[in-house]
């Protein structure tokens, strides 16, 4: 959708290598810039906080540069960082306070907040049909969302979700089908009722 | 996963193929694709206009970040390292700010100055006032717990733990015996000005019997201040958290709950005192006779004394010198905790969460919209403690939930009613 979101498609393992192997730190800061704003925008999504985000981040590149040797070679460096950023934040976020969420699949709260792009709906069914699918969405479990996320807006593969979630893929899978079929009954109960409301109006016209 | 769109795609076929999204998402081919689409199945039309929606309201926001703020990171990276400034070429941009590193030691000694600065104000202001504040006021403010075990500090500064879930204190009419869960005793000196103290952690409680013979249960994250024995025209406690008391009658020594707010004066009577500072919850709620209300001396503003009646609770909000005084339908489920419970009738899940998150010190975060209305069969997960698994599972319609980790199957006072 955004043009930025191109370099999702780029390993960077050559530069991760560059840097894994001979500490290439003009390499490291490639992947710092290209990356910054994936980790920025996931990070929003556990936590409004900018400062935290950031320290979080700030963390993931230090200790890359610290433990530069132990470092292994490997085959997504977003997925890496992504996982390390979800880490991350856990640690700083739990550490900040202590909450326990009521969720029980996720150790931080997910919740990105949906856009309703007003411009381009033109009148005003549109925008309730819209409003009604950011409350279908929001309606999904914290795992849910973030899976949907990650497939519809970060474009990962299931393999990559699974790992960055620490689920089977299998149960990924599921996840995600579960999560959609869930928008797709609220969708059907939705034209029900409408197809209702337009029956009654008929009965009443007519009688 | 299907390769081909077919005819009897749905809505969540749609959703689920992947070309279909890449397409949809892929700006510079999408207008072409979806009226191709749209010609090619012209019965799934809603469903593909909804796809599009969908994909559309799940588009979350995305934030681009400013060279500005990648600079910062960037050199508080480098900052953390300590990597010095002659070998920082290697990256993109120039790094000349402040480093986070050196902002944080800057404020390490900013908010050292001010603890100072702060720490000798107040020194200066309980010396001036030392005269004025009573003894037991000053010994709390002199003292600092932390709430990690319960622990009973006799007056000469030995500290016991007591290490079941539930403990047991009482004292002899002369305050110099110590029985502790009926199975040991310990004897101290017994001077004026001199107190002990009772400290309960979160997720724990604990019940005494002080030398008057007043029963005392103090709830999880609470303290309790008081002298071995009774002695003056007065009976004086001190009350951190909470604490539910059945006062011993005595008409010539006034019984006094002290808060670092207010204060309960009693005759003798049943009631329950809050004052977790912390959360800024200060209420009283009266079960049996006569108590009234007023402020400690710090807050003279006000002079009107509060009189409470049976089920009356009063409560101090968080900037207002006024007591505010209502009805409560079910008192008896507010000191339930007494017996180890959490009991409620028609209560909101929201009070009741706010009421297992004070005594047990967590945050406890309600999603809205999402699964739980209080009907039979449902669960709150949670992920905290042992002790929080089990009050937490139990379901809301149960109406009981098991409050500490050791449940008491009878009263301890057997003379209760």
């Amino acid at each position: 959708m955004t043009p930025k979101k191109t370099h999702f498609q780029k390993t960077y393992q050559l530069e991760w290598n560059a840097f894994r192997i001979d500490g290439n730190m003009n390499a490291l800061s490639v992947i710092y810039e290209a990356n910054f704003d994936l980790l920025l925008n996931y990070g929003h999504k556990f936590c409004r906080e900018d400062s935290v985000i950031e320290d979080a981040i700030q963390n993931i590149f230090t200790n890359l540069i610290r433990s530069r040797g132990k470092l292994t070679e490997i085959s997504n460096v977003k997925q890496y960082l992504m996982i390390a950023q979800r880490n991350e934040l856990f640690e700083l976020i739990s550490k900040s306070r202590t909450t326990v969420s009521t969720e029980n699949f996720s150790d931080i709260i997910f919740t990105p907040e949906y856009s309703v792009e007003e411009k381009i709906v033109a009148h005003e069914g549109q925008t309730r049909i819209k409003n009604f699918l950011k409350v279908s969405l929001q309606k999904l479990t914290s795992h849910q969302q973030e899976a949907l996320y990650l497939k519809y807006d970060m474009d990962l593969s299931y393999e990559d979700i699974s790992k960055i979630l620490n689920i089977s893929v299998e149960s990924c899978r599921t996840a995600i089908y579960r999560a959609i079929k869930s928008i797709r009954a609220d969708v059907e109960s939705l034209r029900e009722r409408n197809i209702h409301i337009l029956f009654s109006i008929l009965r009443t016209v007519f009688k | 996963m299907k390769e081909k769109i077919e005819d009897n795609y749905d809505l969540s076929d749609f959703l689920l193929d992947d070309v279909f999204v890449r397409k949809v998402r892929d700006e510079s081919c999408s207008d072409d694709y979806i009226a191709e689409l749209k010609a090619r199945f012209p019965a799934q039309v809603k469903d593909i206009d909804m796809a599009i929606q969908v994909l559309n309201v799940m588009g979350n926001e995305y934030v681009c970040s400013t060279q500005r703020q990648r600079q910062k990171v960037w050199s508080g990276i480098l900052g953390a390292l300590s990597i010095k400034k002659s070998d920082r070429i290697d990256i993109p941009f120039v790094s000349g700010k402040k480093t986070r590193l050196i902002r944080n030691i800057f404020r390490i000694a900013a908010s050292f100055i001010l603890i100072v600065g702060l720490g000798s104000i107040a020194i200066y202001y309980i010396r001036s006032n030392e005269a004025k504040i009573a003894s037991i006021d000053r010994f709390a403010s002199s003292t600092k717990v932390d709430y990690k075990k319960t622990e009973l500090i006799l007056s000469n500064g030995k500290k016991i733990e007591v290490s079941s879930g539930d403990s047991r204190i009482s004292y002899s009419s002369d305050g110099k015996n110590v029985n502790i869960n009926d199975t040991s005793s310990v004897i101290q000196p017994v001077k004026e000005m001199q107190f002990n103290q009772m400290i309960v952690p979160y997720g724990k409680y604990a019940s005494l019997i002080l030398s008057d013979g007043t029963k005392v249960w103090l709830n999880s994250g609470s303290r309790m201040i008081y002298p071995p024995v009774f002695t003056g025209k007065q009976r004086e406690v001190y009350l951190q958290g909470e604490g539910y008391f059945e006062v011993a009658k005595n008409k010539q020594m006034p019984f006094y709950v002290k808060t670092d707010r207010f204060k309960v004066k009693v005759l003798g009577t049943k009631f329950d005192v809050q004052a977790y500072g912390k959360d800024n919850i200060y209420t009283a709620l009266l079960l049996e006779g006569k108590v009234s209300l007023s402020f400690g001396q710090k807050l003279k503003m006000s002079s009107e004394d509060v009189i409470l009646k049976q089920s009356e609770r009063g409560a101090l909000s968080e900037n207002s010198n006024k007591f505010s005084v209502e009805k409560v339908e079910h008192p008896g489920n507010l000191i339930a905790w007494t017996q180890g419970f959490i009991n409620f009738d028609e209560e909101t899940l929201e009070s009741l969460l706010n009421r297992i998150s004070i005594y047990y010190n967590i945050n406890i975060q309600m999603r809205s919209g999402r699964g739980f209305d209080g009907r039979g069969g449902d669960e709150i997960p949670y992920r905290y403690s042992k002790t929080l698994r089990r009050v937490l599972f139990v379901g809301y319609q149960t109406n009981v939930i098991q409050h500490h980790e050791h449940p008491i199957q009878k009263r301890y006072y057997p003379d209760d009613c």
